[in-house]
C-alpha cells in the first residue's frame, strides 16, 4: 500500500503529465514521422531545421495541448496590460486551469486532504501567477530578465503582509507539492546523453570547477562565515555554483529548506543575474578577452540559461555557443547534486551526535521526489539515445520537451505564488541577519569567477587548443 | 483580506515608476540598449530565470557538437 505523501504524489503529478505528452508527442505521431525522416535524410542537402518547418508533425491532440499551455499566459504587451488579453486567452485559461484543477485536486484525495475549499483557494493562487506571467511579459521588465518567480513571490509577498491573506486561500498553499510536480518534469529535460557528445574541454570547466565551489562555498559559511542554517547555506551555494533557482528549488527540496530560505537563495540569484548578464560582458569587451574564452567564462559563471545565452549574444556567435553548451553541461548536475544532497542531509547532518544511521533510516528520511527526477531523466535520456536522432530532435525536443517545460514553468510560477501568500517580510528580514548570505554569496561568486576563468583558459588555450581553433 | 485602495495605488504606482525607470536606462545607456535590442532580436526568454532549454541554445549546442565533430 502506497503511502501518499507530498512526494510520492508529485511523482505520480509528475509522470501522469510526462505519459499524457509520451503519448500525444511521441507515440501518436512515431511511425509517420520516423519514416517521413528516414526517406527525407537520404537527400544530401537534408536539414532537419528545414524540414520541421515544411512538415506538420503534431496533430490536432499536440496543438490542443500547446495551445492551451502557451495560450493561458498573457502576450507580451508595452504600455495596456489589456492589450496582453484575447478571446483565445480566455478559452486557453480555461481548459488549463480546469486540467490543472482536476490534476491537483486528485493529489489532494491521494493525500486525505480536503478538495472542496482547495478548488477555491487554487482558483486565487492560478489568479495570481496570470498576474505574475502578466508583469514578466511588459516590454521593459522583460528586458530586464524580471520573471514570472520574481513577480509571483512579490505579489504573494505584498498580499499577505500589506492586505492580509484570504482565510479560503490557505487549503491551496501547497509549494512543495508544485515544485516537486515541476522537478519532476525538469528531470525528463536533463539528458544525460548529450553530455557525451559536447567534448572534453567544456566537461572540465564545468564538471570540476562547480563541485569545487560548491563545496568550497559551504565550507566557507560553516566555517568563516558561522551561518546558523546550513540549509540556508547549501541552498544559496547551490544555487550560485550550479545554475541557479532551478539548481537552489531542487536542493532546498532535498535538504528540506524552509520557504523563507529558498526565497533568499533565488532572491540573490535573481539579483546577480541581472547585474552579471551585463557587467560581465562588459568586462569582457573592455580588456580585449578572445571570445571563446570569454564563452566560456560567462557559461561557467551566470547562474541561468535565459541570461547565458543573453550574455553570450552579446560577445558574438562563438562566445554565445561556447557559453550555452557549458551551460547545458553544468545543468546536467542538478540530478546529481539533488540526490547527494538528499543522501547527505539523511545520512549526515539529520542525525543525532552519536547516532549510527543505517541504510532503513536513510531511506526513511530521503525525500523521494528525488527518485521521480532521477527516473525521468533516465527514462528521457535512454529514449532520446533509442531514436534515430532527427525523429528525437524533431518529436523529443521540439514537441514533448517544449511542452513539458511550460508545464514546468506554470508549476513553479504556482509554487512561487504559494511562498509569496505564506512568506512573511519579517522572517525574510531576519535570514539577512549580519549580511550573512550575501557575503556567502558575494565571495563564493568570487572563487567561481576566478576559478572558472582559470580552467576555462588551461583548457580551451593549453590542453584543447585544436578544439578551440576549430570553433 | 481588506482592499485598500491607497495602498493598491501605491503598489501601481511603484511599479510603474520600476518600468519608467527601466525605460529611461533602457534610452539612455548603451550596454542597457544593447542588451534590449538582443534580447527582442534573438526572441531569449530573459524571464526563463530557471533551467531551460531554449531554442536558442539548443541550437547553439547542436553548432558546438557538430564543429567538435568535424
Amino acid at each position: 500500500m502506497v503511502n501518499w505523501t507530498e512526494d510520492t504524489t508529485a511523482i505520480l503529478l509528475g509522470f501522469v503529465i510526462i505519459l499524457l505528452a509520451l503519448a500525444a508527442f511521441l507515440l501518436a505521431p512515431y511511425s509517420r514521422v520516423d519514416s517521413s525522416l528516414l526517406s527525407a535524410q537520404a537527400s544530401s542537402d537534408f536539414s532537419v531545421a528545414a524540414w520541421s518547418a515544411d512538415n506538420d508533425t503534431g496533430n490536432a491532440v499536440t496543438a490542443f495541448l500547446s495551445d492551451t499551455v502557451n495560450g493561458a499566459r498573457p502576450a507580451r504587451w508595452s504600455v495596456s496590460p489589456l492589450s496582453a488579453f484575447s478571446t483565445h486567452f480566455f478559452i486557453s485559461t480555461l481548459f488549463f486551469f480546469i486540467a490543472l484543477c482536476v490534476l491537483f485536486t486528485a493529489g489532494m484525495v491521494l493525500m486525505k486532504k480536503p478538495t472542496a475549499v482547495f478548488v477555491s483557494g487554487f482558483i486565487f493562487i492560478f489568479a495570481l501567477g496570470i498576474l505574475a506571467y502578466l508583469l514578466a511579459n511588459q516590454t521593459e521588465f522583460r528586458s530586464m530578465g524580471l520573471g514570472y518567480a520574481l513577480w509571483a513571490i512579490l505579489l504573494g509577498l505584498v498580499i499577505t503582509n500589506i492586505f492580509g491573506i484570504p482565510e479560503f486561500v490557505r487549503p491551496a498553499l501547497q509549494p512543495e507539492l508544485y515544485i516537486k510536480t515541476g522537478l519532476v518534469l525538469l528531470g525528463a529535460e536533463v539528458l544525460f546523453g548529450k553530455v557525451m557528445a559536447i567534448g572534453l574541454p567544456g566537461i572540465f570547466v564545468a564538471w570540476i570547477v562547480t563541485p569545487v565551489v560548491l563545496i568550497s562555498t559551504f565550507w566557507f559559511g560553516q566555517k568563516v562565515l558561522k551561518i546558523g542554517s546550513k540549509t540556508l547555506n547549501i541552498t544559496i551555494s547551490a544555487d550560485m555554483s550550479v545554475c541557479g533557482v532551478s539548481a537552489a528549488i531542487a536542493t532546498a527540496a532535498a535538504c528540506k529548506a524552509t520557504k523563507e530560505e529558498l526565497t533568499t537563495a533565488v532572491g540573490l540569484s535573481m539579483i546577480f543575474t541581472s547585474i552579471m548578464m551585463v557587467a560581465l560582458p562588459a568586462f569582457i569587451n573592455a580588456v580585449g578577452m578572445p571570445e571563446v574564452l570569454g564563452g566560456a567564462w560567462i557559461g561557467g559563471t551566470i547562474d541561468a540559461t535565459g541570461a547565458v545565452v543573453a550574455a553570450g549574444a552579446f560577445l558574438g556567435d562563438t562566445a554565445l555557443n561556447v557559453a550555452a553548451t557549458i551551460k547545458m553541461i553544468q545543468n546536467i548536475l542538478i540530478g546529481v547534486l539533488a540526490f547527494g544532497v538528499a543522501v547527505y542531509w539523511a545520512s549526515k547532518v539529520e542525525k543525532d551526535a552519536g547516532q549510527t544511521v543505517g541504510a532503513s533510516e536513510i531511506w526513511l528520511r530521503f525525500p523521494k521526489f528525488v527518485l521521480g527526477f532521477l527516473g525521468a531523466s533516465i527514462l528521457f535520456s535512454l529514449l532520446y539515445e533509442s531514436l534515430n536522432p532527427n525523429t528525437a530532435i524533431v518529436l523529443v525536443e521540439n514537441g514533448l520537451l517544449d511542452f513539458t517545460s511550460d508545464m514546468r514553468g506554470w508549476l513553479f510560477c504556482l509554487a512561487f505564488a504559494s511562498i509569496g501568500l505564506s512568506g512573511n517580510f519579517r522572517q525574510l528580514k531576519s535570514q539577512f541577519h549580519g549580511g550573512k548570505p550575501l557575503i556567502l554569496y558575494v565571495c563564493g561568486q568570487t572563487l567561481n569567477l576566478s576559478l572558472t576563468l582559470l580552467m576555462a583558459w588551461l583548457m580551451f588555450y593549453k590542453v584543447f587548443p585544436e578544439i578551440t581553433n576549430s570553433l | 483580506m481588506k482592499i485598500d485602495a491607497l495602498k493598491t495605488l501605491g503598489f501601481i504606482a511603484a511599479l510603474i515608476m520600476l518600468q519608467q525607470l527601466i525605460a529611461f536606462g533602457n534610452n539612455n545607456f548603451r550596454h542597457l540598449q544593447e542588451q534590449s535590442s538582443i534580447i527582442e532580436s534573438n526572441d531569449i526568454d530573459p524571464s526563463a530565470l530557471f533551467y531551460m532549454e531554449s531554442r536558442l541554445a539548443l541550437s547553439a549546442e547542436k553548432t558546438v557538437r557538430k564543429l567538435i565533430n568535424e
